[in-house]
């Protein structure tokens, strides 16, 4: 098993979107899912033996870069197709693949019975592909082209089912959305080709501390501006609109896309550009600002949310928020490590709802459901692992790498940082836990349709679930805080930010996560408050929705106010439309009719008639009659003799 | 060889002249297609003469030449137009130049 | 001396004829009167050495085209034309025009020039000079092209009567 064989990892998939997309509708179901799931597995095992050469080669030394094509190569200029497997980059690829090949799987079993099988395969292939080029590049444009290509593949799978114009507007909206944070990304990659002279990331983050100066307003620019694109991919504040209403899309989708793997493409970008962000503190801050103020953002919202799948995107885009806390703290560590566990539970969660929904022939909205435990056994009980994880419950993997977000906001963040991700963690048990009571426990409240047609799932769909519980439970054991040698992720990923240290003089190790003997009882007594106010939110959520199913409407009622702000999610899409889209659109109409119809159409329109009317008066003089043609030659005879003779 | 007499080159140009602006009006102004055609053949003799005479002044046989072919083409000419002409009128039973007018624009 | 009288009758009698094709209500006095014309000029040719053009105009011109002429003017039938001339202010503009050709070529052949002032025939002609041999030799020799083309011409003249004048196609 050769590194060289790397290049098939981003281009299995390839191949599979371009089989799966030119023979949709021609090649048979079976063959179908055979190449959708096939390649991307067969990617998951190429990446495992690549990830394990990887390892075999000494820490300073894992770094393999593989050229497939030079794609610019302008006077100095040059930008090849170059994949850079690194310590990073090896985790994020394992995580694509590895969850990427659950999901494909579990696809075959939801989608299976949809017109557009090929379509969906084909799409979903080739956003495997994008994700992975966006991991493996090896420079900024590179980079940059998985990035826009997994939006792409966002906006197609969102509006999958296209016939509804809700799924339609919801694709369209997460590609502006992302566009306006990609607008932001360029800038801040044109600064970085101004600054550098090359898009290369060796170079560029070799080079960064000499050429900028720490805190300098270059540096800030650049990494306030990568990390506006940073903002839309991953539907931090303000940029978060697009992501619950992606949910229009197919779960699997949801899950994939939205949990996994896109949306953390801006936590991953942040932390391989981790050098620059050392360089711009400021910079740093806004990032830890945003993450936390999105953590209780998202987390207050989804309080309130009835449709399943709502309840997890507000989740997801907390969770975001967590790992961009972690980096802005300069924890990068623990920022990969929870977007890591965060694949395992949250793509856990959104197939588990999925094959709730699909259970229940369509419903999503969790006031008719209830008392589905004894009808969906495996589902459930792989739900409540995914709950658990995500609440952070010892030994499950949320816990662990939650908790190291914590720990490192207490210790470099300070109080306020720390209050805020506690306070998250809170309501995060709480909500997740109301989701599972309202689902699993209490009343059925189903309608007679979906009672009727209840069933569990097929194989197809549940075996991805348990691999994902199994994962989502043993996780978080790599890296387990204050065991020497337990800090296994830490330490692999050491190598990688080692160069902050160079930067900051000797901070480096709150980035690898090393241990020494003061940080115990702090550490410690972290954890153990972090626990119980995990224990705390599930034990509300249990009396609030098992135990006095009552109390809830109560409450709404007496705060009925900030009740509906949450739930129509602060009114923010209200209030883009009011400011911005209102008047553009409204501008744009003035645009078209006073000037498009007025102006252009009336001067060409104009010209067409004007032409009209001269040829009309021309026609006259077309009379027919023989003898005026012969007037007239005469006419021209005489001219012309006139002038011969006058010569 | 024969010698000269009193009538001057000039007159033979003035007597073409008169004949072909006679013939000019006629078909500028007569009605009957016919008498049209009549006239353009009064202009093609007038320029007949006036190249005769030329020939006659220069002592060459280019102008004489040059009649044969235009007799020549008038009697195609002739032949051609008075076919049209036939094939109108039994279509329309007119030979007034007034009533064709189908290329009025 | 007695060559300007010819030409003075001839002359005289070639205008007048014009001036009757031109203004004579029925087309065939019209017709006649052309031939009339024609053979004044043949006169007029005779005057100017050109023998075989005279013949010519004679036998083609007057024998055959003319002859042509009366036969359309028999077959179409010479009902009385109601209006003699054309409508309207064409009738000025058209005589108008006319008078302005012949101002104009008068004025061109009345300006001072070597050629106009001199007496005619002062040049010497060679022998035979008109004849049907002199001609022919340069005919068949400098403009046997034209020639050639001319009875292409005059073939597809025939043929183009033909096809215009048939009664039905087919």
């Amino acid at each position: 098993m050769s590194l060289s064989l790397l290049w098939l990892v981003p281009v299995l998939p390839l191949f599979g979107a371009i089989v799966n997309g030119l023979g949709a509708g021609r090649i048979p179901r079976r063959v179908v899912s055979a190449i959708g799931t096939g390649t991307v597995g067969l990617a998951f095992v190429i990446a495992v033996g690549c990830f394990l050469r990887l390892a075999q080669l000494p820490a300073e030394e894992r770094i393999f870069l593989q050229t497939l094509y030079d794609w610019i190569d302008s006077g100095d200029f040059s930008v090849p197709i170059r994949l850079a497997l690194d310590p990073l980059s090896g985790v994020m690829m394992l995580v694509v693949t590895g969850v990427g090949f659950l999901i494909h799987v579990y696809s075959t079993g939801y989608m299976g019975h949809e017109k557009a099988y090929g379509r969906y395969f084909a799409y979903l292939n080739l956003f495997t592909f994008s994700m992975l080029m966006l991991v493996l590049a090896d420079n900024f444009l590179l980079l940059f082209f998985g990035w826009e290509a997994v939006g792409l593949c966002s906006f197609l799978l969102i509006g999958y089912w296209y016939q509804r114009p809700s799924a339609a507007k919801a694709g369209l909206k997460a590609f502006v959305t992302n566009r306006v944070g990609d607008w932001g990304f360029m800038i801040g990659i044109f600064l970085v080709f101004v600054t550098f002279g090359t898009l290369d990331f060796g170079r560029v983050f070799a080079e960064a501390p000499g050429r900028l100066a720490i805190g300098s307003g270059l540096a800030t620019a650049i990494a306030l501006f990568l990390f506006i694109g940073a903002i839309g991919k991953s539907a931090q504040l303000p940029l978060h609109v697009w992501l619950p209403d992606a949910m229009e899309g197919p779960t699997p989708v949801s899950a994939l896309i939205h949990a996994a793997t896109m949306v953390t493409a801006g936590v991953y970008m942040v932390a391989r550009c981790h050098i620059l962000y050392t360089l711009a503190p400021a910079a740093l801050g806004v990032v830890a600002a945003i993450g936390a103020a999105t953590v209780l953002f998202a987390a207050t919202v989804a309080l309130t949310q009835k449709d399943i799948k709502r309840v997890l995107a507000y989740s997801t885009v907390s969770q975001l928020g967590y790992m961009f806390l972690a980096l802005g703290v300069g924890a990068y560590t623990a920022g990969i490590f929870h977007l890591m566990t965060h694949a395992f539970f949250k793509a856990l969660l959104f197939l588990g709802s999925g094959s709730v929904i699909h259970a229940l022939s369509g419903e999503q909205d969790m006031d008719r459901m209830g008392g589905l435990k004894k009808h969906l056994p495996r589902t459930h009980l792989t739900m409540l692992i995914g709950t658990l994880a995500i609440a952070g419950v010892f030994p499950l993997a949320g816990f662990f790498s939650k908790d190291e977000i914590l720990w490192h906001a207490w210790e470099n963040g300070g109080p306020l940082l720390w209050g805020v991700g506690l306070t998250g963690a809170f309501l995060t048990a709480f909500y997740m836990f109301r989701l599972y009571f309202m689902t699993f426990h209490g009343q059925e409240r189903l309608t007679h349709e979906a009672k009727h047609h209840l069933h569990e799932s097929p194989n197809s769909m549940t075996i991805p679930l348990l691999l994902l519980a199994v994962l989502s439970v043993i996780g978080g054991w790599i890296n387990i805080p204050l065991v020497r040698g337990g800090q296994i992720l830490g330490a692999w990923l050491e190598p990688v930010f080692a160069d902050i240290a160079h930067v900051t003089g000797g901070a480096a190790h709150h980035a690898a996560g090393e241990v020494t003997g003061s940080h115990a009882t702090p550490e410690i007594t972290l954890m153990v408050i972090s626990l119980v106010v995990a224990l705390a939110g599930i034990y509300l959520a249990h009396r609030f929705y098992v135990v006095d199913p009552g109390a809830p409407k109560r409450i709404a009622d007496r705060v009925h106010g900030l009740y509906t702000l949450l739930r129509d999610k602060y009114r923010v899409d209200e209030l883009y439309d009011a400011i911005l889209l209102g008047p553009i659109v409204r501008g744009s109409v003035r645009l078209w009719q006073g000037f498009d119809v007025a102006v252009i159409d009336r001067t060409v329109n104009g010209v067409g008639r004007a032409v009209e009317k001269a040829a009309g008066e021309l026609r006259l003089a077309q009379t027919g009659y023989v003898q005026m043609y012969a007037m007239v030659i005469t006419l021209g005879t005489v001219i012309v003799l006139g002038v011969l003779a006058l010569r | 060889m024969t010698e000269g007499t009193g009538v001057p080159l000039a007159a033979y140009q003035i007597l073409a002249a008169v004949l072909f602006t006679i013939g000019v009006v006629g078909v500028l102004v007569r009605r009957s297609a016919l008498v049209v055609f009549m006239s353009i053949e009064l202009m093609l003799n007038a320029v007949n003469l006036s190249f005769v005479a030329f020939s006659r002044e220069h002592g060459s046989l280019d102008g004489h030449i040059f009649v044969f072919f235009v007799m020549a083409v008038a009697a195609a000419e002739v032949a051609v137009g008075l076919a049209i002409l036939v094939a109108i009128f039994r279509n329309r039973e007119t030979a007034n130049v007034d009533d064709v007018r189908l290329l009025k624009g | 001396m007695i060559e300007g009288f010819l030409f003075a009758m001839f002359a005289g009698i070639a205008v007048g004829c014009a001036v009757g094709v031109v203004f004579n209500r029925n087309p065939v006095h019209c017709a006649l009167l052309l031939i009339g014309v024609l053979l004044a000029i043949s006169g007029l040719f005779i005057l100017l050495s050109a023998s075989f053009l005279a013949a010519l105009q004679v036998l083609v011109y007057a024998g055959a085209i003319m002859v042509l002429f009366l036969f359309v003017l028999m077959l179409l039938g010479t009902k009385g034309q109601t209006h003699l001339l054309t409508r309207g202010s064409a009738k000025g503009f058209g005589l108008l025009f006319a008078v302005l050709i012949f101002v104009e070529v008068l004025w061109v052949i009345l300006s001072p020039s070597q050629e106009n002032g001199a007496l005619l025939r002062a040049a010497p002609i060679p022998e035979g000079f008109g004849s049907p041999a002199s001609i022919g030799r340069v005919l068949y020799t400098v403009w046997l092209f034209p020639f050639e083309i001319t009875s292409i011409l005059l073939l597809v003249a025939v043929i183009g009567a033909v096809v215009l004048a048939k009664r039905k196609f087919g």
